[in-house]
């Protein structure tokens, strides 16, 4: 579903953030990225969202492949990404949110995409904050929504950069439930950059962790 | 039809309606002719179009050129009535162009009519870039001083370091500076004559034509009977057209051999024993009465009652105030249309262009933020036509607010853009928006929430500004207020009625802009949280 093979990404003429990182995670499966902070896991991330461009190394997602000094374009809208702070559009209700994408970059009709939104919001059991905006709604509900957009995109693999940073433990287990209910009810292949092993242990099944030397699986279900 | 107005004169003389007031249907009708009269000589360019334009400053006042206090739409005044005249001699009709005085030289090499007449002395200095005609009008400057007061000079000898009021760039003024005087130079007569009746200064010294109408009509004033230097008015014309000054000299001469001419000077009190001699009448002695001279001393000597101004003159009034607005608010419209789009891509570059283009951007900014609207704007109007571009006074006003406000509304949006956070554009990227998407869907809704209400405050600054646009010869509505408050002495009550006039143009957009804000503002609370958790 998802491979890196020997990744390399520089900023500039600094040593390497990431020297030559390859895993792979197979389709359905939830898999935690771990590391301490400055290790390059949003590095990472932003490598596999298309975000960045990298030096070496490739990426593929879903048979379309990305080497080292290419365009990362084309990983964009594979890839979904469910950002630490989320960055929902404050200036949209949450329907509006979901729908942005898919009409403008897609080209799709605004009444099927929206159609699906509120579907897809039931899914996942926020389909009651359809018409309002980011700021009404809580913490774990705003993170629903922000899920719901990634997936309107229809990638093949989420990201989520450290969604339980700063949380308290009851709304660090909310994470975890909804990151099972995504795979459960979705059957969506997931990877969570995070720092924190106890959250990892208990919500994920593969584990890889990253430190100087690389990336090194630690748990395979 | 906009543009219509901004193409040629400002007012017709002989029209009692608009007179002083751009008509831009009138207009409209010239444009398709004025073409193919511009290939023309001057001469025959008049007789094709059948109009005399003059070029004159109503602002300047009585009894040269100046709106009827007792009908304030009507133009009148000593050289109206010369310059209806000639333009009879010549088989056309007179219509006069407003301009402002210190400018009409400028805007004649500009073409924007076809001579100047207006109080315009004679000085070999003036000859190097215009034509002048003989003299029409001979006097001298006379000092006026405040009545019953001993300490007030008692001629030109006593001026030294004394403060004393004149027009600027006039004989007055090289005579005063030449006595050592503390010489104050207005631009409008009659605050020359009023600072002497508030004790701002001693006295002032103008032409004797100024002096009779600002000066002898206050009995708290006292003209001196001494007589200063010569003065001759003259005509001035573009130095190519010579044949268009031997013209109106020929018309000058009939109207002087039949009388014409003395009887305009009678009516307007203004025949005296130097323009006699100089035009060969033996007879420096008035026979007639003053009919304008007395007219405007009944009409402006006094005020009328508050209340008879607000019930008579000012409705009489509105006509040209209305236009006037309609003026204002049709450049100010344009102009900020021109400055949010040029504002927008100047901001949009500088934040997400290329090095080369982000180095453009900011130094357009700084150039057009760190000099005077007032210096670019008589750069595009008077220095662009050096290079072959002229435009209409219209078309330069707004040009030149445009350009001006670009760089303050570049920097609104700078503001704005910068206060979205970078994770936004990030965010629309990973869902596969292009650079351009996320600006237009997500970065620049979010930016014009800052943006939009110093914009609202930029327009009203602007709609203000727009008074700058007088210099290059449209009458807006500062001008229209200048041009009133002179021609009757009535300052403090038609302030009352133009601040009005800005008031009720500039307020439906402020409340446009409040609603647009609201709207924005909806699902946003007052600390912009936004989806942060």
């Amino acid at each position: 579903m998802i491979g890196v093979e020997m990744l390399v990404k520089r900023y500039g003429q600094a040593d390497p953030v990431l020297r030559g990182v390859s895993f792979a995670v197979d389709a359905g499966q939830t898999t935690a990225i771990l590391g301490k902070s400055g290790v390059g896991k949003s590095t990472l991330l932003r490598c596999l969202s298309g975000l960045e461009g990298f030096e070496g190394g490739s990426i593929i997602v879903d048979g379309v492949r990305v080497r080292g000094g290419e365009s990362p374009i084309p990983l964009r809208g594979r890839v979904g990404v469910v950002f630490q702070t989320l960055e929902l559009f404050p200036h949209l209700n949450v329907v509006d949110n979901c729908a942005l994408a898919p009409v403008v970059v897609q080209g799709r009709r605004r009444d099927e995409v929206i159609a699906e939104v509120r579907a897809l919001l039931r899914t996942l059991d926020v389909e009651a904050v359809g018409d309002a905006h980011p700021e009404a709604l809580s913490g774990g509900q705003r993170q629903r929504v922000a899920i719901v957009r990634a997936l309107m995109m229809k990638p093949r693999v989420l990201l989520y950069d450290e969604p339980t940073s700063a949380l308290d433990p009851s709304l660090k287990a909310e994470v975890g439930r909804t990151v099972r209910d995504v795979a459960e009810r979705t059957g969506m292949t997931q990877v969570v950059v995070t720092h924190d092993p106890a959250w990892a242990d208990a919500h994920c099944e593969d584990i890889f962790v990253l430190d100087e030397s690389g990336l090194t699986k630690t748990r395979d279900r | 039809m906009l543009w219509a107005v901004a193409v040629g004169p400002a007012a017709r003389a002989d029209d009692s309606v608009d007179a002083g007031i751009v008509d831009a249907e009138a207009k409209a009708d010239d444009d398709g002719v004025e073409v193919d009269l511009e290939a023309l000589p001057t001469l025959e360019r008049i007789k094709a179009r059948g109009e005399l334009w003059w070029g004159a400053d109503a602002h300047g006042g009585a009894p040269y050129v100046f709106q009827d206090a007792t009908d304030p739409g009507k133009l009148i005044g000593f050289e109206v009535d010369l310059a209806n005249a000639i333009a009879g001699r010549l088989g056309v009709r007179a219509r006069m162009v407003q301009g402002p005085w210190d400018k009409l030289l400028d805007l004649l090499q500009r073409k924007d009519f076809d001579l100047a007449m207006n109080g315009i002395e004679e000085s070999d200095d003036k000859r190097a870039t215009v034509n002048l005609s003989k003299p029409y009008y001979v006097s001298a400057q006379k000092l006026t001083v405040k009545a019953n007061d001993d300490h007030t000079p008692r001629s030109l000898d006593d001026v030294k370091d004394l403060p004393i009021g004149c027009l600027p760039g006039s004989m007055a003024q090289r005579m005063l500076d030449g006595r050592g005087a503390d010489t104050r130079a207005y631009d409008v007569q009659d605050d020359i004559y009023r600072d002497i009746v508030l004790g701002r200064t001693r006295g002032a010294l103008a032409d004797e034509p100024i002096a009779h109408y600002y000066g002898d009509i206050d009995h708290r004033l006292r003209t001196l009977p001494g007589s200063y230097g010569e003065l001759r008015y003259v005509i001035a014309y573009r130095l190519a057209d010579t044949a268009l000054r031997d013209a109106v000299q020929a018309a000058l001469t009939d109207l002087t051999n039949d009388g014409t001419l003395r009887t305009i000077y009678e009516r307007w009190g203004m025949w005296n024993a130097e323009t006699a001699a100089f035009l060969g009448d033996p007879d420096p002695t008035p026979r007639t009465v003053a009919t304008g001279f007395e007219a405007w001393r009944a009409a402006v000597g006094e005020q009328p009652p508050f209340l008879q101004r607000v019930l008579h003159r000012y409705p009489a009034m509105m006509p040209m105030f209305a236009h006037a607005a309609l003026l204002t608010l049709a450049v100010s419209l344009l102009a900020m249309v021109l400055a949010v789009t040029l504002g927008l891509v100047l901001a949009t570059v500088r934040a997400f262009g290329p090095r080369p283009l982000r180095v453009v951007s900011v130094a357009y900014v700084e150039l057009f933020r760190g000099t005077p609207l007032l210096v670019q704007l008589t750069m595009i109007y008077f220095g662009l036509p050096e290079l072959g571009v002229t435009l209409s006074p219209f078309a330069a006003g707004v040009v030149a607010l445009g350009l001006n406000y670009a760089a303050a509304e570049s920097e609104n949006y700078r503001a704005g853009l910068l206060s979205v956070p970078v994770g936004q554009i990030d965010a629309a990227r990973a869902l596969g928006l292009s650079t351009m998407q996320a600006l237009r869907h997500v970065v620049m809704p979010q930016a014009a929430r800052v943006s939009l209400p110093p914009m609202t405050n930029d327009f009203i600054a602007l709609l203000k500004d727009s008074s700058l646009v007088s210099v290059v010869a449209l009458t807006e509505l500062t001008k229209v207020y200048g041009i009133l408050g002179n021609s009757t002495r009535d300052h403090l009550g038609l302030g009352v009625v133009v601040a009005i006039w800005y008031l009720v143009i500039g307020l439906p957009f402020v409340m446009l802009a409040r609603r647009v804000e609201r709207r924005l503002g909806r699902g946003r609370s007052r600390t912009g949280a936004g989806s942060r958790r």
